[in-house]
């Protein structure tokens, strides 16, 4: 009987110890290597990350693969080395000086920014013609060719699609200006009446100073996606250039940048300021490292909380393998990666950044408006009037 | 008390699917998850040749929650009383009494603060996994949510929001202080 018992027990102990064990079986990404016989070109973008590995694929598309945006991150900030040392690997949360604000995105099919739908003066535009107009009299401005009502309703395309507007103005407006925070009541110089600019007026009128901003003062790193032969690369931003610029941009430099979130032809750009990330190792794979990494940004906020004052953050998540080898300290150099689903379900092979902006000095931004009728300066003033 | 909801959003965008059905929840047109289901399994029954594409899920959470916050200090007043007898051959003195002053009992007591903890995360979700789920929008942003806490509490985001409860009270009044002569000894 004692002896049963002791048998229960030691069975009972080891059934334990091996759901102890299940619980901590570290996560093994699938490796999505496709058959390299009779790839194709398309197939080839598509899986462009894991190709790398292959020192025959890395031949037969090396003239596409030799894009210098493909690695420029590495190619200025030198390759990620991670030291061996316990795992999983959990950094802290890395945050930028900056925080940048939300602002609704002012979809290019939407009239929202010109059409007087409610009262006379109530679209920023309009409000912004009546501001600065000196010698108009009131209906001159609907009539007159040079306000800013006027060009934006000239321009203006219902049928824009659906993802047009001012998300990539927004996302470096979101960094580089301060928010306004409160509403501003100015006199018309037309006319001696109160125009009064809503926070939502300010930041639309912010916003337009930057929709053509010199892409001087902008760096880009990846390969925009287009879908043709001039950016077919899917998986690029490429999961060792992307985490090689997460520590440079914000672990190191505390900087926040600009993410097209969309790796496809469409572009969503948001303004990221935070992140932080686990490395853990992957069963039978010594130089190979599975991460997680999680990217905070501003969000864009619905047209309805147009006023919104303050950041809507929301974090994303992706998931990759860094590849590499040992140096003599034993450290690993990390020399490409690619993206998997991971874990929870969540699927970076489909949806990571297509390409990141730094701006390397907001002073040096060249700021401007595809509207000549809004001038930086005028709008600027009204910023500073509403007290910011 | 704990109070926590869950709202998503989805939106989507593709060339092929005609841009009018953009966004499901807001000020456009609206669909439910339901809706969207049945176009991913039939788009023509939505007007449309193939099935939406670049479809993100935004889930965002806020819950409630009181946290203990300093420590409070609640004074409970102490009663004394005193009484004298005395006592001789001769003569028999009334007893005597009388309250004398005692410090008051501090006792620690909980203060609690409210603090909102919101988390906000976007994903991308093709129409094989909508079509998969099995239940509600809400129940895929649980999970969603769930899961981002586990792995990642630092995306948490913990704000104050003033609300603050204490239980130290006022100071209880009920405690007996003073005393009713006894003669009975």
């Amino acid at each position: 009987m004692k002896s049963s018992n002791t048998r229960l027990l030691l069975l009972l102990s080891i059934s334990l110890l091996i759901i102890s064990c299940a619980d901590q079986v570290q996560f093994s990404p699938f490796n999505p290597m496709p058959d390299l016989t009779n790839l194709g070109i398309e197939n080839a973008g598509k899986y462009a990350d894991v190709l790398r590995s292959d020192p025959i694929a890395m031949e037969q598309y090396h003239e596409m693969l030799s894009d210098p945006s493909l690695t420029m991150i590495t190619t200025e900030q030198g390759k990620t080395i991670i030291k061996e040392q316990q795992y999983p690997i959990k950094s802290g949360v890395a945050i930028a000086k900056t925080k940048p604000w939300s602002s609704w995105w002012f979809p290019a099919k939407e009239d929202y920014l010109f059409a007087d739908s409610r009262i006379r003066y109530s679209s920023p535009l309009s409000k912004y013609d009546a501001y600065t107009q000196k010698y108009l009299d009131e209906d001159d401005i609907e009539r007159s060719s040079n306000t800013a009502v006027s060009f934006e309703r000239k321009i203006f395309n219902p049928n824009a699609l659906p993802w047009e507007g001012l998300c990539d103005a927004w996302a470096i407006a979101a960094i580089a200006s301060p928010e306004p925070l409160k509403s501003v009541k100015v006199k018309s110089r037309m006319k001696d009446e109160n125009i009064t600019f809503s926070v939502g007026d300010l930041k639309a009128l912010i916003l337009k100073t930057y929709e053509g901003t010199d892409d001087l003062g902008l760096k880009y790193y990846g390969q925009k996606f287009t879908g043709n032969f001039d950016g077919w690369i899917y998986p690029d931003l490429f999961p060792e250039q992307f985490h090689r610029f997460i520590e440079v941009q914000l672990f190191k430099n505390k900087e926040p940048f600009i993410m097209d979130h969309d790796p496809g032809p469409e572009v969503w750009n948001v303004p990221v300021f935070k992140a932080n990330y686990i490395i853990d190792k992957i069963p039978g794979k010594p130089d190979s490292l599975f991460v997680r990494t999680w990217l905070y940004s501003a969000e864009s906020v619905q047209r309805d909380k147009i006023d919104f004052v303050g950041t809507k953050e929301a974090v994303r998540e992706y998931n990759y393998v860094l590849e590499g080898d040992r140096n003599s300290n034993g450290d690993l150099v990390i020399h490409r990666g690619y993206w998997v689903v991971g874990p929870d379900g969540v699927d970076s092979r489909r949806d990571h950044p297509d390409y990141v902006i730094r701006i390397p000095d907001i002073k040096k931004l060249i700021r401007k408006s595809w509207n000549p009728a809004i001038k930086v300066k005028a709008v600027d003033e009204l910023v500073r009037l509403s007290g910011q | 008390m704990k109070n926590s909801i869950v709202m998503f959003a989805i939106l989507f965008g593709s060339s092929a699917f005609a841009g009018d059905l953009q966004k499901i929840t807001g000020s456009e047109s609206s669909m439910t998850f339901e809706d969207l289901r049945a176009a991913c399994l039939n788009p023509s029954q939505f007007h449309n040749q193939v099935a939406p594409s670049n479809i993100q899920i935004s889930c965002n959470d806020v819950q409630f929650k009181w946290i203990s916050d300093d420590v409070g200090a609640l004074s409970m007043a102490n009663g004394r009383y005193i009484k004298a007898s005395l006592v001789s051959d001769k003569y028999t003195v009334d007893t005597v009494g009388a309250t004398v002053d005692i410090s008051p009992q501090v006792v620690a007591c909980p203060n609690y603060r409210q603090v909102s903890e919101t988390l906000e995360t976007v994903r991308s979700i093709s129409c094989d996994e909508i079509v998969a789920f099995v239940g509600s929008a809400t129940d895929f942003c649980v999970g969603a949510i769930n899961s981002m806490k586990a792995i990642n509490p630092e995306s948490i985001v913990v704000l104050d929001t003033g609300e603050t409860l204490s239980l130290c009270g006022p100071t209880p009044t009920g405690t007996r202080n003073t005393f009713e002569f006894d003669s009975s000894n």
